[in-house]
């Protein structure tokens, strides 16, 4: 035992450093954005051959490789592959994976989500899940996202009426009991109820937030679809009531000088207006919400009545404040995430860049040289380059971002 | 006698470090495939039932592999063969009794893969239910065919090439379950001799129904039952050509 105790200590030396050197990869690691193509994409009845009959285990580690390239697409947005087939990556691959496994449903919703909400592809979309339902004919999240695209995105509701009920009732037909064939009107009564003007597509993305997780790449994209959606609304809704505002307010020479620079307003409004609210919160003001709403405020716009009773407005959906600049209002969130998403293109440039030059650069400055198109910074952010990416650091908001899940 | 070659190779088998160390591999490789359920971020269960599957048959057809092109190969190495056939043994009961324990061994080999595998399901919250008992049957079905390759081929060539062969097979096998979808692309003598070619090569797709398990579709029980004495057929094919290869060899 005496004589193998050094080579067992040895033994033990030498695992507890490799594993240790092993696992030093995961300690602070950060997703990475994969500049993840897919060249490879076999016809369906070639990668049926060459699963070698394990068709549904290579259909999900396929479909789970290809999660890069959906947060590729989120920036990219051109989802051209080589070859001669036009159908681009998504529609291929979805393709291929529903005829190795016809009867897995997230394959559907995914393509769908991909198709429609990133490409505006709504067409194949729809084609993709009319496909589900011949194979799921009972699968009520199917039919509920067909007839949420019929409705959003081909506005059957509103164009075809007697269509989508028609629709409806196959649905209807096709649930297995009666709390489910009453849940097709339930669903049609609430979708109804969420409908705004201005956020017609509201409604869809909260059903796609029912049906996707928190923490995965497909939940967060639609979280933050929804978020996105009511920011923008509440910039509209709260530049609107400021214009509001203008026109009660009386003008001041210098502001008014001021305004006469703005080409959106016709010239007798510049002559007439008043001036812009110094701070968001001014807008919280009940004469101008009465004038803009009358007696009932939007459920998701940035009014909302207070505990006390009083008119107060909410933070943006991001948890930041609204912010005046110049003539209108805006989300201090949304420009973050706007920024954000440019930088993603401005990420795909630089990894082409650094391709060519066959090194990565070390300072923004370096960047901007090699001729990588970089956005102003907004306030409040501070860019940086970490592990090859390119990475900003916002102040942390002001509130709770709001629940949407 | 067929009996006692049989028990005895059974033992020999179960106890083989090969068999024991794949039986490890499958263990740690279901408890692993939980991780890529959770990556999917979907219903995780699904992910996890088909790769369990799937390894039952990739890590079975390995057992198989390797196991059935060391049997007889380690007899003749040791020479304990001779010992046996001098004994008033025909050849064929040997090879036979061989054959019955490699395939016992293969089969309790299945069933502790299946019995793992449905039982972490069961743990980890995913729906067991009988299609996957069905589906584990029939891999069982394939993991004897190809024990049944490997013991024909071993007896012809070196273990090493029967192994690498015993692969290929399997490939092939399955392989030719999806060329229907492409013959049509050929015309006249090259479509013939695809097909012909083909044909000699055991179909491995009959015995492929866990992709339908995992989502509870019935199978037809006349095809189950077609598919069952398919595989007998070549099972009983094989073990014959083994058979006259094996007499008419020189040890």
């Amino acid at each position: 035992m005496l004589r193998r105790a050094p080579l067992l200590l040895l033994i033990l030396a030498c695992t507890a450093i490799l594993i240790g050197w092993n696992g030093s990869r995961f300690i602070g690691a950060k997703p990475k954005v994969r500049a993840k193509d897919l060249a490879f994409l076999p016809s369906p009845a070639v990668a049926r051959a060459m699963c070698l009959g394990h068709t549904n285990t290579v259909a999900k580690l396929r479909w789970i490789d290809s999660f890069a390239y959906f947060q590729y697409q989120c920036d990219h947005l051109d989802d051209h592959v080589p070859g001669q087939d036009t159908r681009g990556g998504f529609y291929r691959l979805y393709d291929t994976l529903i005829t190795l496994d016809p009867y897995f449903q997230p394959f559907y919703e995914h393509a769908a989500l991909n198709l429609s909400g990133i490409l505006g592809r709504h067409q194949h979309a729809l084609g993709f899940l009319m496909r589900g339902l011949d194979h799921l004919p009972h699968n009520t999240a199917l039919w509920r996202n067909t007839a949420a695209t019929l409705k959003v995105h081909f506005h059957w509701e509103d164009q075809q009426p007697q269509a989508f009920d028609g629709f409806l009732a196959s649905w209807a037909a096709a649930e297995l009991d009666d709390n489910g064939r009453r849940m097709v009107w339930d669903w049609k009564r609430a979708m109804g109820q969420r409908q705004f003007k201005g956020l017609e597509q509201l409604s869809y993305w909260l059903d796609q937030l029912q049906t996707t997780k928190a923490k995965t790449p497909m939940g967060d994209y639609v979280e933050e679809t929804a978020r996105a959606q009511l920011a923008a609304y509440g910039e509209r809704e709260l530049t609107a009531l400021a214009q509001l505002h203008r026109r009660t307010t009386p003008p001041a020479l210098d502001a008014w000088y001021a305004d006469l620079a703005d080409p959106a307003l016709p010239l007798a409004d510049q002559l007439r207006l008043g001036r812009m609210p110094t701070t968001a919160l001014a807008l919280a003001h009940p004469r101008l919400a009465s004038q803009r709403y009358g007696d009932r405020l939007p459920g998701f716009g940035p009014l909302r009545v207070a505990a006390t009773g009083r008119l107060e407005l909410r933070p943006d959906p991001y948890g930041h404040p609204w912010r005046i600049n110049g003539v209108k209002v805006e989300s201090v969130g949304l420009v973050q995430r706007n920024f954000e998403k440019r930088l993603g293109y401005s990420q795909v440039q630089l990894i082409e860049k650094a391709k060519e030059k066959g090194r990565w650069p070390t300072t923004i400055d370096e960047v901007r040289a090699w001729g990588v198109a970089i956005n102003e910074l907004p306030n409040g952010g501070t860019l940086r380059i970490v592990d090859q990416q390119l990475a900003v650091t916002w102040e942390p908001p002001l509130s709770e971002p709001w629940k949407l899940r | 006698m067929i009996g006692i070659i049989a028990l005895a190779t059974f033992r020999e088998a179960v106890r083989s470090r090969t068999f024991l160390g794949l039986l490890a591999i499958y263990a740690i490789a279901v408890i692993l495939s939980r991780l890529v359920g959770w990556i999917s971020g979907t219903d995780g269960n699904i992910v996890t039932t088909d790769l369990v599957l799937s390894l039952q048959s990739v890590i079975g057809v390995l057992v198989a592999v390797a196991t059935g092109t060391a049997l007889v190969h380690t007899e003749i190495r040791q020479m304990t063969l001779y010992t046996v056939l001098s004994r008033p043994l025909p050849r064929w009961q040997f090879v036979v009794g061989k054959f019955a324990g490699l395939s016992l061994g293969l089969l309790a080999g299945q069933v502790a893969m299946l019995a793992i595998g449905l039982t972490y399901l069961f743990i980890t919250g995913a729906d067991v239910h009988h299609w996957l008992l069905l589906a584990g049957g029939l891999t069982m079905m394939e993991v004897l065919v190809m024990a049944a390759v490997s013991l024909c081929l071993t007896t012809l060539t070196s273990p090493l090439l029967a192994a690498v062969l015993g692969l290929a097979v399997y490939a092939l096998g399955h392989a030719v379950a999806n060329l229907p979808d492409f013959i049509n692309h050929l015309i006249g003598w090259k479509m013939l001799l695809a097909s012909s070619l083909a044909s000699l090569v055991p179909n491995l797709g009959m015995f492929t129904y866990r992709n339908q398990a995992v989502h509870q579709l019935p199978i037809n029980w006349s095809t189950l039952g077609l598919d069952l004495l398919y595989g007998g057929l070549w099972i009983a094919l094989l073990v014959t050509i083994t058979v006259a290869v094996f007499r008419r060899k020189q040890l």
